[in-house]
């Protein structure tokens, strides 16, 4: 192939996709990364040493919120210059509709949100949940240009393949921003990124009422983790919000640690938590499908584990 | 206004779906309009309730499609559109895409095209994007409210939740808008509304017919479909007389295994 370009919002995204990136240089062929909006001339520097031997700038007003209309169409005319191939982007909510957007505008095959990002025979292929997480399918992407949005998390850079890369101011023609963005400043509750968290105290069903989430954020500051939760703790009771939601259609969390209270581990849950090290659950039925991932069981009442817990840390100075 | 939503047809979530050499089934359960799709419908029928208009559902796929077009029809939607040609059988979302904006195209003059999050047979959710870079429009993805929409200065503004943020986005008409669970409560389908689908006569548009004299080829096939590797673990049962024992011996092994 004959180059890489990652993008992400999100900077240490970025960090992760280029060192990986540099290791597959053989096949993948150089890599670049792109830099876009504000502060962007300041950020291009950390991602000098991350595997890319070209770091593209641009500040430009219009890519400010940015708009996934102009950040397409950013990317397509760097990928252009940087005369890349494969598009790497972070399967954020935002790089999300981003891929699948720029795709279309390259008129290339597009897989959103892989779990799986691998080279067989000089192929890229890569894996996806289809179905709630019932199944893995396994793409190829047949364009010659390709764009894949890469689950956070799914991979790893050794960081041996840092280069000093050379920093290029890209020269783009953008469109108008059709969509404005503003940013809301959110309530400090709900800044949380459980994605990146490396430990998650995850609450389901079992919890009777409300109230008594109280005892789960104790123990979650115990262990100076996050409150995550399972779908119908946010959508249906809107008891915690909801980019606190764990599995297909909320967050996939690669926690060193995750305990999982009152949760049964319907797998449309548990796709969420695979990458997790280890997972403890506290589950009142013996039966439960939680316990055949678990590596730590505790068969009871969350409400009596739950205290316990958060006294026996608490006597252990943990965190 | 003139509204379109686009439907797809998928297996129910409630069915038992199950992998063997690479064939999916879900035994007998039957299709059902994509959950999804129920919040795209409810919002563009609220949408016709508050500004008037009319509401069109599109859907791709084979003649059973239809069944997902007449419960958007029983919900309230006034016309549905089958797109059907064997040319799309083996589509990707970048084909479906072309096909449902030329099929935007052809309804003419229309300010808003409402799509679910995500289909949950593939789970991608990337259609709703491709739609609207190919129509040109801006997509406000993944709305959990309108918080304004306004047909005489062709204006609409949503809230979107991202990781640890929350944006508003607005934009001229027409877009695109995809909508999340907590946008609406879809409405039941009421008995005249189920009575009036059951006798509709549903159109169907050909390849031919949007304008696609010929289909581009799928950008991407998915050649091997499995069941997700299972962790192998053996649980560590931990047990106790009281919560304080277990506690305290999970605390330990904890500590042991350095992850706290
Ligand atoms: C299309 C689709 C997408 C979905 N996406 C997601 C998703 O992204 N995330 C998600 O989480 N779910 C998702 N779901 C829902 C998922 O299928 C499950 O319904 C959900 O995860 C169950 O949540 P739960 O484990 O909290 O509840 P339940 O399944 O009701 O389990 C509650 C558990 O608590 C135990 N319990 C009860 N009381 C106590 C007690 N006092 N102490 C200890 N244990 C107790 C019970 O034994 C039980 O095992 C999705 C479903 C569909 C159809
Ligand atoms: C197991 C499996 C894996 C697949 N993997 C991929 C893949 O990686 N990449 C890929 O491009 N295709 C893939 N496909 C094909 C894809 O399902 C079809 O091309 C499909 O019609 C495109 O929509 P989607 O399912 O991706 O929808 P999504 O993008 O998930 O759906 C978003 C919204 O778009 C609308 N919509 C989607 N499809 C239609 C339709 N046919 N008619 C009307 N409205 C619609 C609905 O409002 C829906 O809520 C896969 C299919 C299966 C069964």
């Amino acid at each position: 192939m004959s180059g890489v370009l990652v993008y992400s919002e999100n900077d240490s995204h970025v960090q992760t996709l280029a060192s990986w990136s540099a290791d597959h240089a053989d096949t993948l062929g150089p890599v670049s990364v792109a830099v876009l909006g504000k502060d962007a001339g300041n950020r291009a520097e950390q991602h000098r040493g991350s595997g890319a031997s070209r770091v593209f700038v641009n500040e430009a007003p219009g890519l400010e919120g940015l708009a996934e209309d102009v950040v397409s169409s950013a990317l397509a005319q760097i990928a252009k210059q940087a005369d890349a191939d494969l598009i790497l982007l972070s399967a954020t909510r935002r790089g999300r509709s981003l891929a699948s957007r720029l795709a279309q505008e390259l008129d290339s095959g597009c897989v959103s949100e892989a779990i799986e990002v691998g080279i067989e025979d000089g192929r890229l292929i890569t894996g996806r949940y289809a179905l709630g997480g019932n199944t893995v399918s396994r793409e190829v992407i047949l364009t010659p240009l390709k764009v894949v949005a890469v689950t956070p998390g799914t991979v790893e850079g050794s960081g041996s393949g840092a280069v000093e890369g050379e920093i290029i101011s890209a020269e783009l023609s953008l469109p108008e921003p059709r969509m404005m963005i503003v940013e809301r400043n959110p309530k400090p509750a709900s800044t949380v990124n459980i994605a990146e968290s490396d430990r998650l105290v995850c609450v389901g069903r079992g919890l009777a009422q409300q109230e008594d989430l109280k005892l789960i954020e104790d123990l979650a500051a115990e262990l100076a983790g996050e409150v995550a939760c399972t779908r119908p703790l946010s959508s249906e009771y809107g008891w915690v919000s909801e980019e606190r939601m764990i599995g297909i259609s909320g967050e996939k969390c690669n926690p060193q640690l995750i305990l999982s209270l009152g949760v049964s581990g319907q797998v449309q849950h548990t796709v969420g938590i695979m990458g997790a090290k280890t997972i403890v659950a506290v589950n009142s039925d013996p039966n439960a499908p939680i316990f055949k991932l678990a590596d730590y069981g505790i068969v009871g009442d969350l409400y009596e584990v739950v205290p316990a817990l958060a006294d026996a840390l608490k006597q252990r100075g943990a965190n | 206004m003139n509204i379109v939503v686009c439907v797809k047809q998928t297996v129910d979530t409630a069915a038992t779906v199950t992998v063997s050499d690479g064939e999916i089934s879900w035994g007998d359960a039957p299709l059902v309009l994509n959950p999804w799709d129920e919040y795209a419908v409810e919002q563009a029928l609220l949408s016709k309730e508050a500004h008037g208009g009319k509401v069109t559902a599109i859907s791709l796929g084979p003649e059973g499609a239809k069944d997902a077009l007449k419960q958007a029809l029983a919900m309230g939607c006034d016309e549905a559109i089958l797109i059907k040609d064997a040319a799309f059988d083996d589509a990707d979302s970048l084909v479906v895409s072309k096909a449902l904006a030329a099929s935007i195209t052809k309804l003419g003059e229309i300010d808003l095209a409402f799509f679910g999050r995500q289909a949950v047979d593939s789970d991608t959710g990337v259609t709703f994007a491709q739609v609207a870079r190919r129509l040109g429009w801006p997509a406000l993805s993944l709305a959990s409210k309108v918080e304004e929409l306004d047909p005489g200065a062709q204006t609409i503004a949503v809230e979107r939740m991202l990781e640890g943020s929350r944006q508003r986005l607005r934009s001229k008409l027409p877009v695109v808008v995809s909508v999340v669970k907590e946008i609406n409560e879809p409405r039941y389908p009421s008995f005249m509304g189920i009575r009036k689908a059951s006798r509709a006569e549903i159109p169907e548009w050909s390849a031919g017919d949007i304008g696609l004299a010929e289909v581009p080829k799928a950008a991407l096939s998915w050649p091997k479909v499995f069941a997700p590797p299972k962790i192998e673990t053996e649980c560590e049962f931990i047990e106790g007389e009281a919560a304080e024992e277990i506690a305290t011996k999970l605390a330990d092994r904890l500590l042991e295994e350095k992850v706290i």
